[in-house]
């Protein structure tokens, strides 16, 4: 009991003192619902009905809106933070899981799950601009740091696609490992990361020379890749674990205990935290970059996905 | 092989609505879905462990007429369950830990007529639950089946939901009718 208890205090003390003000946004899709988390309190501190059930969210790069997709409802929801309420909504023909915001946040893009298509969306309006075929059940969505390209995950094709961001038209695929879903980029465009659920690794990729770079064996059934402090986290969803391994040598660097079925996951904006939602658990795990521990678990709604963009600071 | 022919039926019709082949089956969707039952029962947490932690056993599960399998509690060993309505359930072992007292199964062949569902999940786990008395819980994790000219996704959701929630009720109704018919020591 000692010794838990000294565990405890140091995990409590290993916490930052003063986190930068940040929320989370956190698509609830069995609740129908986004949850609002304020992560210095560490709390839900408002509910924003978005119905049809919500799974992708693209946050804006100054935080004014977030903007959600919901499966079921074929829609895709534009959230002012400031007042917490939808102000835009656009109907698709298609469910889709993934989406994106250009770096300008001008643009937003969704990928239809099973007609297979990519929706070009102008962001202020919530109108639609144009759509373009990408096939192969696009799941995942990024936009390439330098805006000029998408980064698109074909699940059922085992590819990452290179799309123009402009005009949608496919540029390159690269083959990637057994069913690509989540997709992340890193800082300076260099590389995309994939999970590869039913490879049960992460396919890294090389984005000038448009291949496969390299490969890392994660836990079962992984999901999506976040990226912090020289690390790539990624959420194990049949493990109940998030993988942790080194970005420059792809060697493996443990594995965490989080909640079961972990979903989303996205690193904080200084870098120090890596926060993680569980959806069968109904929470959101707060990771510890440094030490790779668990330092808080906070309640959230019915089956969160959180799967893109979720977190925000707040002016 | 029933099942086998109906997973394959519908797969082969999934491109009218724009997804994969044969896999797209065995897919995920676009919509998680999640369903837990329950049951309490008067013998402590390691008594009902031994009669519903064995892998290749599911004597207790009242749905359960006849179970086939190999691998034992390893990870990746296999178990064919003949259920009441004579309709098969292929599972493979992914998850097992004695010491939490907890296993999980992917569903690998399943009847859909009876369980509209794909990719499915099932966590089983016992817990204390008091002075002498344990809890299992059961989980399932899963996607609607994406049949071909769907019109609610909401309702194929419902329909995978309710056929879910009977499977896992009706074997759990079996062990609780099991567990009070036999004295307990």
């Amino acid at each position: 009991m000692a010794a838990l208890l000294a565990m405890v205090s140091i995990a409590a003390e290993a916490a930052p003192r003063e986190a930068p003000h940040e929320e989370a946004y956190i698509t609830d899709q069995g609740a129908d619902d986004v949850s609002v988390v304020d992560l210095g309190a560490r709390k839900v501190v408002a509910t924003i009905p978005v119905g049809g059930k919500p799974a992708g969210i693209a946050m804006a790069g100054d935080g004014a809106r977030a903007y959600v997709s919901s499966t079921n409802g074929k829609y895709l929801s534009a959230i002012d933070t400031a007042t917490r309420k939808v102000v835009a909504r656009l109907d698709l023909p298609d469910e889709c899981v993934g989406i994106a915001l250009s770096r300008d946040d001008r643009t937003l893009y969704a990928v239809g799950f099973f007609g297979g298509r990519i929706f070009k969306v102008a962001a202020a309006t919530m109108a639609l601009e144009a759509s373009a075929p990408v096939g192969g059940t696009p799941s995942g969505i990024v936009a390439s740091p330098d805006g000029r390209t998408l980064l698109v995950t074909k699940r059922n094709a085992d590819e990452l696609a290179v799309v123009d961001a402009g005009t949608l038209a496919v540029e390159a695929t690269v083959a990637v490992g057994h069913r690509p879903y989540g997709v992340t980029v890193d800082g300076e465009g260099r590389r995309a990361y994939t999970a590869d659920v039913y490879g049960d690794a992460v396919s890294v990729v090389d984005l000038a020379a448009r291949r496969l770079a390299g490969s890392v064996k994660v836990g079962k059934r992984p999901y999506v890749v976040a990226l912090a402090g020289g690390k790539g986290f990624v959420t194990d969803q049949y493990a109940g674990t998030v993988s942790v391994f080194d970005l420059a040598t792809l060697a493996p660097l443990g594995r965490i205990a989080v909640g079961d079925y972990p979903d989303g996951i996205e690193a904080s904006l200084d870098g120090r935290q890596v926060y993680a939602v569980n959806w069968e658990s109904n929470t959101l795990s707060v990771i510890d970059v440094a030490s790779q521990t668990v330092a808080a678990t906070i309640p959230v709604g019915d089956s969160p996905r959180a799967f893109g963009t979720f977190l925000r600071r707040v002016p | 092989m029933r099942s086998r022919v109906a997973l394959f039926l519908v797969a082969g019709l999934l491109p009218a609505v724009g997804t994969a082949g044969p896999a797209g089956a065995q897919g995920c969707g676009p919509t998680r879905l999640k369903v837990s039952d329950s049951v309490v029962l008067p013998i402590p947490a390691a008594q009902l462990w031994r009669i519903v932690g064995g892998f290749q056993d599911m004597s207790w599960d009242g749905d359960v007429v006849l179970a086939t399998g190999r691998g034992g509690d390893a990870i990746g060993a296999a178990r064919s369950l003949k259920l009441r309505d004579g309709s098969v359930l292929a599972e493979s072992l992914f998850r097992y830990d004695g010491a939490t007292m907890s296993y999980a199964t992917h569903w690998d062949e399943v009847a859909l007529d009876r369980l509209p569902v794909q990719n499915a999940a099932v966590t089983l786990d016992v817990a204390a639950d008091g002075e002498g008395r344990a809890r299992l819980t059961w989980r399932a994790a899963f996607y609607r089946l994406l049949k071909p000219g769907e019109t609610s996704p909401d309702a194929a959701d419902a329909e995978a939901l309710r056929a879910m929630a009977v499977y896992l009720r009706s074997g759990l109704a079996g062990l609780k009718a099991r567990a009070e018919a036999v004295p307990h020591s």
